[in-house]
């Protein structure tokens, strides 16, 4: 483990390195500790809740015990049903949260840049924006069963508009927030309009851009679920934990629910790194 | 050398009225000349600063830089123009503001060649120059560091590097009250570290503050500004020589007429 000098001497080797490295200290493995001992009473409780339920109602036991459950789990992780393993069916969910995203990011990046800084395109397209995002997504999927089908083309849209407003929002909000100070120093250097947007608007806006993938992904990852639940296309997550309740298999469906859980601290953990390596100028106060 | 020539300059009130702020301004500013410029709360300094930096052109007068004849014969400022000319200050005046002024985004390094970039200077000479602004600031331990990571006074002393970076003409650099973010200690130190680099870079100075004692203890000259809105009121030459002595007899003669311009004691 490579030790940080300190801060006083001055004296410093590669910045990156030692940030990354940093993930080994002591300091991640008391939060660990923590993570565990969390994780252990949600455990201990979900025994508790299955068995009272067990105690309380005379019919057979629903709420598969956590042993059940995570049985399931594991087993599906290489025992295909119908052909698609767990891991098989959340791959295409996420495939499709980041076709989604993907078109969401190209409109609304742009979008949210170009009103930021434009206020006559701003007071038009505004209104247009605030009509359409009181509507959730989910209302959403009927129309896009009629007119895409039962289609993963369909499924990418209600999380285009998913992911839309917090990636659109939060680019709004980052550049209009761009301290202008920043600006007049770059102008006083020789940057012109252009410059100044791509080299300091942009990278003083990155903190709130990345905040709205992280909230998009998070939203779309829920779209997409329940896109699946509502009947559009045959594979993905949402669609086994609702075949799994329909031909009674609790202990899979609940399996289901683990690997949403799991696919979702993957994401995170990817944000995580994210933010160490390119956004520490804003987020880490050690170095 | 500088010619500053500004009639009026004014604002809009919400009232849909003009506020003028600036009003028959006409003053030289020499080479390696250091000129505070102090005046009321709020009397238009800054805004008379950002004219010069070239931020407003919404004023009436000019700004003409007359190059000396050293800088005419060995077209040393090509970009400026043969004869005393109106010019554009964005990218040619530095600019130092009083907070925010590192990108923190960047490394102190990086924020140095930004400039640099900008011009599109070559990589090599962008070394060179990144190299010897360090040493000159004394800071050469600290170029991967991120501007959170060091103290104010020496984010302020990078900004100064940032912008002699770039080669102002005339070296002319504008200050909008540096040193006010800073606790006095600092301020007192950057204030040596500020005049010793105005010596060794032979830079041009206009230096804006509303603390008596920092103007009297760097400047040559001294503009003082009266309330709104803000005309001349004196041009004050400082003749001490450095370093100057804050406690002794001169020092706080000058110091008592400076206060006494801007009647904040009965003379």
């Amino acid at each position: 483990m490579k030790k940080q000098s300190s801060k006083i001497s001055g004296n410093r080797t590669n910045n990156k390195f030692n940030k990354l490295t940093s993930k080994f200290t002591t300091k991640t493995l008391q939060t660990v500790f923590y993570y565990i001992i969390g994780f252990s009473l949600f455990i201990a409780a979900w025994y508790l809740f299955v068995w009272l339920l067990e105690i309380i109602s005379n019919t057979p036991q629903v709420v598969p015990y956590p042993h059940e459950a995570f049985r399931a789990f594991f087993l599906l992780q290489y025992t295909p049903i119908d052909g698609v393993t767990l891991p098989a069916h959340a791959l295409a969910s996420f495939f499709r949260v980041l076709m989604g995203i993907f078109y969401a990011w190209l409109v609304a990046l742009p979008l949210g840049i170009l009103l930021a800084l434009f206020e006559k395109i701003d007071r038009i397209i505004s209104p247009i924006i605030e009509i359409i995002r009181p509507i959730p997504p989910i209302a959403w999927i009927p129309f896009a069963i009629i007119t895409l089908g039962l289609t993963t083309t369909s499924n990418a849209f209600i999380i285009f508009i998913g992911a839309f407003f917090p990636l659109f929002q939060n680019t709004y909000d980052g550049v209009r927030q761009s301290n202008k100070v920043y600006q007049d120093v770059a102008r006083s250097l020789g940057a012109r309009k252009i410059q100044v947007i791509w080299r300091v608007v942009l990278p003083s806006a990155a903190p709130n851009i990345y905040t709205g993938f992280k909230v998009a992904v998070g939203i779309g990852w829920m779209c997409v679920i329940a896109a699946e639940m509502m009947g559009i296309s045959g594979a993905g997550i949402g669609y086994f934990i609702n075949y799994m309740k329909n031909i009674g298999y609790y202990s899979n469906m609940v399996a289901g629910m683990l690997m949403i859980a799991v696919v979702g601290l993957l994401i995170n953990g990817i944000f995580l790194i994210i933010e160490k390596y390119a956004l520490s100028w804003k987020y880490n106060s050690n170095r | 050398m500088f010619s500053v020539k500004i009639q009026s300059k004014s604002f809009p009130n919400p009232e849909n009225s003009q506020i003028e702020v600036l009003k028959n301004l006409d003053f030289t500013i020499h080479d390696h000349d250091f000129l505070t410029i102090i005046g009321p709360s709020g009397c238009g300094k800054t805004t008379l600063l950002r004219i010069i930096a070239g931020f407003d052109k919404n004023f009436q007068g000019n700004i003409t830089y007359i190059p000396s004849a050293e800088s005419y014969a060995n077209n040393v400022n090509p970009k400026v123009g043969t004869v005393p000319s109106s010019f554009e200050p964005l990218g040619q005046v530095g600019y130092i503001p009083q907070d925010f002024s590192l990108f923190p985004w960047l490394t102190v390094e990086e924020n140095i060649r930004f400039g640099l970039k900008i011009n599109k200077i070559p990589k090599k000479e962008q070394d060179l120059i990144v190299d010897r602004l360090l040493k000159l600031v004394r800071m050469e331990n600290y170029r991967d560091y991120l501007p959170k990571e060091i103290s104010g006074g020496m984010q302020q002393k990078i900004a100064i590097c940032r912008a002699i970076a770039i080669n102002p003409i005339s070296n002319l650099i504008v200050m909008d009250e540096p040193f006010s973010a800073l606790d006095a200690q600092t301020r007192n130190s950057l204030q040596t570290d500020l005049l010793d680099i105005w010596k060794k870079q032979n830079l041009t100075i206009i230096f804006v503050t509303h603390n008596i004692d920092e103007a009297t203890f760097l400047s040559q000259r001294v503009l003082v500004l009266s309330e709104l809105p803000a005309r001349m009121v004196k041009m004050f030459s400082i003749n001490l020589p450095h370093p100057r002595d804050r406690t002794n007899f001169e020092f706080n003669s000058i110091r008592r007429d400076l206060l006494g311009y801007l009647k904040i004691i009965d003379r």
